[in-house]
C-alpha cells in the first residue's frame, strides 16, 4: 500500500542559496584554475597587504581568467616592517554547524619566498605577481546547507609573516553537480 | 561560565595564554614540566633502589616499584602532549591535515577501489550489511542497534539478578549474627533491588517474547548504492506470528552532529527527509505476509552520504510497528547515497 510523503518535511538538498554573483559555482570533477597576488607596499610607517583571490575554468587567453569571479580585496595593516616568509594556498571543504568543526584538503601548497628578493620566486609565491595554480575540481563531498550541518568549500591563501603572524584569506565556492549529469 | 567568559575577555593576556600561537607554547611549557618531573621520579626511585638492593633488596621493594611505574607513566603523557604542542605548533591546520593525508594516502587499498580515492568522505557499509536478494538483486541487513539494546537489556537483568542472589544467600546465612536493626536494613535494600530485577526481567522476557513473535524482517533493493534522481524499487516483508495496530516504511535521511559541551561529548540527530513508503493498519503477521514492493524515486537534490569525524549525514529505511499494548518498536535498515559525480565521473 503506498504511503504519503509527511507534509512539512524538508528534502534533503543541495545549497539552499541561489547561486549569486558573490559565490562561485564550480562543477565537480572538471577542471578550474585560481590566481591571487600578494601585495606588499612598503610605505613610510607602515605596510599594507592585500590579497586578491579569483577561481575561473581554465579558457584561452587573459579574457578568460577575467571572467572568473573574484573576491573583495582584502587588506591587513600591519604597524612595522614585517616581511612575508611563505605563502600557502589550499582548497578545502569544512563543515559548520551544530557539532565541531571538520575539515578536509583537496590541494595544498606551500610556497617559501626567498629573502634575496628573487623576483621569480616571488612571482610564484604570488607577491608582486599573481600566482595561479590549476587543479580538476573535486567530486564529493557537494556543497550543502543543512539544518544542523552545512558543507561549505573555499580557497584559502594564508600568508606567513617574519613576526610569526599569518593573514588569512579566503573565497568561498559552491561545488556542484554537472548539469549534463544532473539532467540523466 | 558565561561570567568566567566575559571575565576571560576582559583580560587579554589570560586568554593568550590559552589559544593561538601562545596556547601552544603552554602547552608545551607544560608537557616538558611533565617530562622532567617524570624523569626526575624515575631516576630516584631507579637509585634509591639500587642503593637499597646494596644492602637489603626487599625492603620498601613495592613502594619503589609503585613510584618507577607512576613516573614512566608521567614520561609518557608529558612526551606525547610535547609532540602535540609542537605538532601543532608547526604550521597552519591545512599543513598538518595534508602531511596525515599522504600518510593515509599509502593505503593500498585505494588502489582497488577508485571510490576511496576520490569521495574519501562518502562513507561505506561493512561488510554482511548487504547480501544478495531473492526478489531484488540488493537485499540490506538490518544494524544490530535493535539486538543490542536487547541484549544489553538483557545482560543487565542477569547482573542484577547474580547481585540479589549473592545478598539474599549472605541474609539467610548471617541473620543471627547481623541483629535485628541491621536485618531490617539490609532486608529494605534487598526488597528494592528484587523488584528492580523483577522489573528487568519482565522487561526483558517481554522484549524476547516480542522478539520471537515479530521474526525476521526482508528488505531488498533494485539498486544500491543509490544515486539521486533515479528510480529504484523497494520490496518489504514482515513475519510474525501477532497482530499489529500499525506497520509501515519509512525512507529517511539524518543528519547527526556531534560536539563538545564543557568536559561531556554530545552527539545530536536530526531527521532532514522523511517519506512514507509503506502503511498499514490492522496487520496479521504470517509466515509471508504482509509483503510489499513499491517503487521510489530519489529526488535530484537529494544530498549523499557523508561521514567525517564529527559529522554524518546519512540515509536509512525504517520499519516502524506498533502492538496492541506494546511501546513502538523500529528496525533500522541504513542505505547508502553516492553523489552523481561519484557515481557517474
Amino acid at each position: 500500500m503506498q504511503g504519503a510523503s509527511t507534509p512539512n518535511a524538508p528534502l534533503a538538498r543541495l545549497p539552499l542559496r541561489s547561486p549569486t554573483n558573490s559565490v562561485p559555482q564550480v562543477v565537480a570533477g572538471s577542471l578550474f584554475e585560481c590566481q591571487y597576488r600578494v601585495l606588499q607596499n612598503e610605505g613610510a610607517s607602515s605596510n599594507l597587504v592585500t590579497t586578491s583571490v579569483a577561481c575561473s575554468p581554465p579558457e584561452e587567453g587573459e579574457l578568460g581568467r577575467r571572467k572568473g569571479l573574484q573576491s573583495p580585496d582584502s587588506s591587513d595593516l600591519l604597524p612595522e616592517s614585517d616581511p612575508i616568509r611563505y605563502v600557502e594556498h589550499s582548497i578545502l571543504w569544512q563543515t559548520t554547524g551544530k557539532g565541531d568543526r571538520d575539515f578536509g584538503i583537496h590541494l595544498f601548497e606551500r610556497r617559501k619566498v626567498s629573502s634575496q628578493n628573487d623576483g621569480q620566486i616571488e612571482a610564484f609565491a604570488g607577491i608582486h605577481g599573481p600566482a595561479i595554480f590549476k587543479t580538476v575540481s573535486p567530486l564529493a563531498p557537494l556543497s550543502y546547507q543543512g539544518l544542523s550541518v552545512s558543507i561549505d568549500w573555499l580557497v584559502r591563501v594564508r600568508v606567513f609573516l617574519q613576526s610569526g603572524r599569518q593573514l588569512r584569506f579566503e573565497l568561498p565556492f559552491l561545488l556542484v553537480v554537472d548539469p549534463a549529469i544532473a539532467s540523466n | 561560565m558565561n561570567y568566567f567568559k566575559r571575565l576571560i575577555d576582559r583580560i587579554p593576556w589570560q586568554r593568550r595564554l590559552t589559544v593561538g600561537f601562545w596556547g601552544n607554547e603552554t602547552e608545551a611549557i607544560f608537557a616538558v614540566s611533565l617530562l622532567g618531573i617524570g624523569v626526575v621520579v624515575f631516576i630516584w626511585c631507579v637509585v634509591t633502589q639500587w642503593m637499597a638492593g646494596l644492602v637489603s633488596p626487599w625492603t620498601d621493594l613495592v613502594p619503589r616499584i609503585l613510584g618507577m611505574v607512576f613516573s614512566g607513566a608521567i614520561i609518557i603523557l608529558g612526551g606525547f602532549r610535547l609532540i602535540r604542542a609542537l605538532y601543532s605548533t608547526a604550521g597552519s591546520p591545512e599543513h598538518r591535515s595534508r602531511f596525515l593525508q599522504r600518510a593515509l594516502d599509502l593505503d593500498y587499498l585505494k588502489a582497488l577501489d577508485p571510490a576511496l580515492t576520490s569521495a574519501p568522505t562518502v562513507p561505506k557499509l561493512p561488510p554482511g550489511r548487504i547480501g544478495n536478494g531473492e526478489r531484488l538483486r540488493f537485499r540490506i541487513n538490518d544494524s544490530k542497534q535493535s539486538r543490542g539494546r536487547w541484549l544489553g537489556l538483557a545482560a543487565f537483568a542477569l547482573l542484577m539478578l547474580g547481585v540479589c542472589t549473592v545478598l539474599v544467600a549472605v541474609v539467610w546465612e548471617q541473620w543471627e549474627v547481623l541483629g535485628l536493626e541491621r536485618l531490617l536494613m539490609t532486608s529494605a535494600v534487598l526488597v528494592v533491588l528484587v523488584g528492580v530485577t523483577g522489573g528487568l526481567l519482565w522487561k526483558t522476557g517481554r522484549s524476547l517474547v516480542e522478539q520471537i513473535q515479530l521474526g525476521p524482517t526482508r528488505v531488498e533493493l533494485s539498486h544500491h548504492p543509490l544515486v539521486p534522481g533515479i528510480d529504484f524499487q523497494i520490496f518489504f516483508q514482515q513475519v510474525g506470528k501477532i497482530r499489529l495496530e500499525k506497520l509501515g516504511l519509512v525512507l529517511e535521511c539524518f543528519e547527526q552532529t556531534t560536539y563538545q559541551q564543557g568536559t561531556n561529548i554530545c552527539t545530536h540527530r536530526q531527521t532532514t527527509f522523511e517519506h512514507t513508503l509503506i502503511q498499514s493498519e490492522g496487520v496479521q503477521l504470517s509466515e509471508d505476509e504482509p509483503r510489499h514492493q513499491v517503487e521510489f524515486h530519489l529526488p535530484d537534490n537529494a544530498m549523499h552520504s557523508f561521514l567525517s569525524a564529527s559529522n554524518q549525514i546519512g540515509w536509512r529505511l525504517v520499519v516502524k510497528g506498533k502492538k496492541s499494548g506494546c511501546p513502538e518498536f523500529t528496525r533500522e535498515f541504513p542505505i547508502l547515497v553516492l553523489p552523481k559525480s561519484v557515481a557517474r565521473p
